[in-house]
């Protein structure tokens, strides 16, 4: 599965495929790759399981989320509590087994990776997390070399399809949406 | 690791690569992937050993006819002699490192990956290997997405620019040249 985000600093598009795969066979087309609470919305790819506990504690999220910090550590003290989570050695951050795109509706997007460790995204670049990240990062360099002035929509649109035209396992149709919380 | 790119129009064969690779994390300048050889071209990615003893032996290469499969016998040949990543061995299978593309002068393209498997790339399909090839994938989807009519030399300069943007060990600069096709 790809997710795909891009920020003007005001409006957030979000992307995916809609269809996961098991093994490399598309099942469970309509996948729903993200996950919305309080002025937040988490994208998840990786393990399917930690995805869906995290739905189960939705109500925990929209309590407890306010800050970027905030969202973070809550996610982190649920997959903890219930050991959803390795670590490679002692000195190792642990590892949650999920990467993921979080946005707010003030028009903020950043990347999380499997420790949790937070990256803000620039406004005007096109971000992917999952399978198929490199073609999305690389058809929005040409995006941006050769049509600088496609909308966000349509630009995301073309980089989440790259990824699908280039990986079996973002299979399905390309969705799009304005994040609206 | 480096990018490799290649695609035929009806006058040329355009090839692409960065012009320098990675020694541990410091580029290095001055890097050729491409081993010409008769009717030939071999690009190189991966392990750049193998790329020297290529080169050592190429009057070896230079014996093979316009069929793909003598180019893949030779390498075999010249691996297997060298006792190259197992190739004096009786395993069927070998990973050698390399991910190449090979180009006939006719503009045939095949990818062949570090097994020597080898698949003719269907005319009009971008070709790129190496760490930087699935940036300069999708960058020639969204090249062909908004421009159809863009020339092929372009699609190989924007596939070599957005791995070398996009991709820490694809340093350097876009180096393209062409082969002339001959039908």
């Amino acid at each position: 599965m790809i997710i795909t985000a891009i920020t003007d600093g005001h409006e957030v598009w979000l992307g995916h495929n809609n269809t996961v795969v098991l093994d490399h066979s598309p099942i469970s087309e309509d996948q729903n790759p993200w996950i919305y609470f309080g002025n937040w919305v988490l994208g998840v790819t990786g393990e399917t399981y930690v995805r869906q506990f995290l739905d189960t504690n939705v109500d925990k999220l929209e309590k407890e989320a306010g800050s970027v910090s905030e969202v973070i550590r809550c996610l982190a003290e649920i997959l903890i509590e219930e050991n959803l989570y390795s670590e490679d050695d002692d000195n190792a951050a642990p590892s949650f087994n999920i990467y993921c795109i979080l946005a707010n509706n003030d028009g903020r997007v950043f990347d999380l990776d499997s420790s949790f460790s937070v990256t803000k995204i620039p406004n005007g670049k096109a971000w992917a997390r999952g399978d198929g990240i490199d073609y999305v990062l690389g058809a929005d360099h040409v995006i941006r070399e050769i049509k600088p002035k496609l909308s966000n929509e349509e630009r995301l649109k073309i980089v989440t399809e790259a990824a699908m035209a280039n990986d079996i396992d973002c299979p399905g149709k390309a969705i799009m949406a304005k994040l609206v919380v | 690791m480096t990018i490799i790119v290649a695609l035929a129009d009806k006058k040329y064969t355009w090839l692409g690569h960065n012009d320098a690779a990675t020694l541990g994390n410091t580029p290095m300048t001055n890097l050729n992937p491409w081993v010409r050889f008769g009717s030939w071209a071999l690009g190189l990615s991966g392990n750049s050993a193998l790329q020297q003893t290529l080169e050592s032996h190429v009057s070896e290469l230079e014996a093979c006819d316009n069929n793909p499969s003598s180019v893949i016998k030779a390498m075999k040949s010249i691996f297997r002699a060298r006792r190259i990543s197992g190739f004096d061995t009786a395993k069927t299978k070998h990973k050698l490192g390399i991910w190449c593309i090979l180009i006939n002068d006719n503009g045939s393209i095949w990818d062949i990956d570090q097994d020597l498997s080898f698949t003719k790339i269907p005319a009009g399909v971008l070709c790129a290997a190496g760490s930087g090839g699935r940036y300069a994938k999708g960058a020639d989807h969204a090249t062909i997405h908004i421009s159809c009519l863009i020339s092929a030399k372009t699609r190989v300069s924007l596939a070599v620019n957005s791995a070398i943007v996009n991709d820490v060990t694809c340093p350097g600069s876009a180096v393209i040249t062409q082969l002339i096709v001959k039908r």
